[in-house]
């Protein structure tokens, strides 16, 4: 499977370009520019060539695969040396010929004799699946890793979405009896976004921030309604109803606010 | 509460790095920090600005930072882990707002936090303030043991995971790689001197006046060090065996002191 006239070279000053061409050819602008791959292995400390290697066929660089090195914690004050392995990367005519296995194989031998105990490589679950656990013989490890997302510039959009409506639900009759004697305060928490507090009075519609109020009544939305909601901000709204039997919706509040109307 | 904000100035790598490992020493799975990889990581590779990086003051003392990629990312975030609960909260709240701030300034579409399940004040400040938490289920780390013997004795020298004193053993263990494509080693040698360990490769030759042997694949001796699956179930299956006058228990005994403790976390900044 192997093609004839395979090796594995190490890094060699000057062939930075031979690596970043691999790479960008596998990963595209996703990746970053020359500069990118230069700071993160050339200008690594303790950076060894033997950390970057290429795979030749005949005279073709057709792969590269990285290293770093570093001390992993396995607890309280337990380090053992390990890698870091990525930058894997084929040329696509060149996939399936064992040029991974090749790499990782010429890696794996280097790295025990310079004493690491461990290899450690971060990739999706399907790939891992696919092809590292499969080939590699390497465990998933099971992490805590919680990701929190919120979009900044969008949230600001849709406070100033909601202000506007605010401003339009406010002259409605309903709303005018709801606010006639006292503001009412509302909070809108749409996960993914930041929160909007809205107060709205007969004469007015106020954006305050959230630690400065204690709402009236609290809108709380999904995730999974927000990213299955498409359209516009009206047609999310209409479909209002169906999230909340779903109980990707969840209002707070609303039997003391309808009190207000009798 | 005496809290203030400010960005890094130069000196405050070693007091970020003390914060940073105090904060995680109870997780397993990250790289020990450095003054000299931390700038490399931080300040060089990722190109980030003094002005990204938010470290919050309480009475004049690093609590807390933050450290903001220019794409979003929040590389790191370390807060003191002996705050009280309702300060650490106070605290948080408040970096995550400067980080914010930030990233409007970088014009960063999102923001994002990478944290361990089991921080519930993070969990719940960012969750207040509007962030959508995933379960980082689809990616992470694939891990392999390059050299056991090297591995197994670094383990069992920890106070965390000795053998019974009683123990006066020579133990050797057998490791065909099983499903691995690189297995330098294929026999381990463990000493036991009063339930002190000392182990090496023995793949060279057969050790002799061996009380007990023992033989488990890499793959198996990987999931049993790092907790993916138990004793008794590698034995029922056949993928660990022992001999020699070593009992089921005693074996037991002896993986359960290399079984790695503790919940998994790789932060961003390890992400290579």
């Amino acid at each position: 499977m192997l093609p004839p006239d395979t090796r594995v070279v190490d890094y060699e000053p000057g062939s930075d370009q031979a690596y970043w061409d691999i790479v960008r050819a596998c990963f595209g602008n996703v990746y970053g520019d020359l500069e990118f791959w230069r700071g993160k292995h050339v200008r690594r400390p303790g950076f060894d060539p033997r950390d970057v290697k290429r795979v030749y066929v005949g005279q073709v660089p057709a792969a590269c695969y990285a290293a770093s090195t570093a001390w992993l914690c396995l607890g309280r004050e337990l380090f053992v040396p390990a890698s870091i392995e990525g930058d894997v990367a084929v040329l696509p005519e060149f996939r399936g010929k064992g040029l991974t296995l090749l790499a990782h194989a010429a890696m794996g031998e280097e790295l025990y004799s310079r004493g690491l105990a461990l290899r450690v490589g971060l990739a999706t679950r399907a790939l891992h699946t696919r092809f590292y656990g499969r080939r590699f013989g390497h465990v998933a490890i099971p992490t805590t890793n919680i990701r929190y997302q919120k979009r900044l510039r969008q949230s600001t959009q849709l406070a100033q979405v909601v202000f506007a409506l605010a401003n339009s639900f406010r002259k409605r009759a309903l709303v005018r009896r709801l606010v006639r004697r006292v503001p009412l305060t509302v909070l809108l928490r749409f996960q993914g976004y930041s929160p909007v507090m809205i107060r709205l009075e007969q004469a007015s519609a106020t954006l305050i921030a959230p630690r400065e109020g204690v709402p009236d009544l609290i809108l709380s939305v999904a995730n999974q309604a927000v990213r299955a909601a498409s359209g516009s901000w009206k047609s999310r709204l209409a479909r209002f109803p169906l999230c909340v039997m779903r109980g990707q919706v969840r209002v707070h509040g609303m039997a003391a606010v309808l009190r207000r109307l009798v | 509460m005496n809290l203030e904000f400010r960005h890094l100035v130069e000196g405050d790598e070693n007091g970020l790095i003390d914060l940073w490992n105090r904060a995680h020493a109870r997780y397993v799975g990250h790289f020990r920090k450095t003054v000299e990889r931390w700038r490399w990581t931080i300040r060089q590779w990722h190109d980030v600005a003094p002005s990204s990086i938010v470290i919050a003051m309480l009475a004049g003392r690093m609590c807390a930072y933050g450290v903001l990629d220019n794409d979003g990312t929040v590389l790191e975030f370390a807060v003191e882990p002996e705050l009280e609960p309702e300060r650490k909260r106070v605290v948080c709240t408040g970096l995550v707002e400067k980080l914010e701030a930030r990233g409007r300034v970088l014009r960063c579409e999102t923001l994002s936090f990478m944290a361990p399940a089991f921080d519930r004040t993070i969990a719940v400040v960012l969750e207040e303030a509007g962030y959508a938490a995933e379960r980082l289920d689809s990616f992470g780390p694939g891990l392999g043991i390059l050299n056991p013997a090297l591995l197994m004795g670094a383990i069992l020298a920890h106070p965390d995971h000795g053998l019974p004193e009683s123990w006066t053993r020579r133990i050797v263990i057998e490791t065909p790689p099983g499903g691995y494509l690189v297995s330098p080693q294929s026999r381990t040698l463990i000493d036991v001197d009063h339930g002190r360990a000392t182990v090496g490769d023995a793949s060279s030759a057969v050790p002799e006046n061996v009380s007990w042997r023992l033989e488990v694949d890499m793959t198996t001796l990987t999931d049993l060090i790092f907790g993916l699956t138990s004793f008794h179930e590698a034995v029922r299956k056949g993928r660990l065996t022992f001999a020699g006058g070593c009992t089921e228990s005693d074996a037991n005994t002896l993986f359960s002191a290399l079984i790695v403790k503790g919940d998994w976390y790789t932060p961003q900044s390890d992400w290579f």
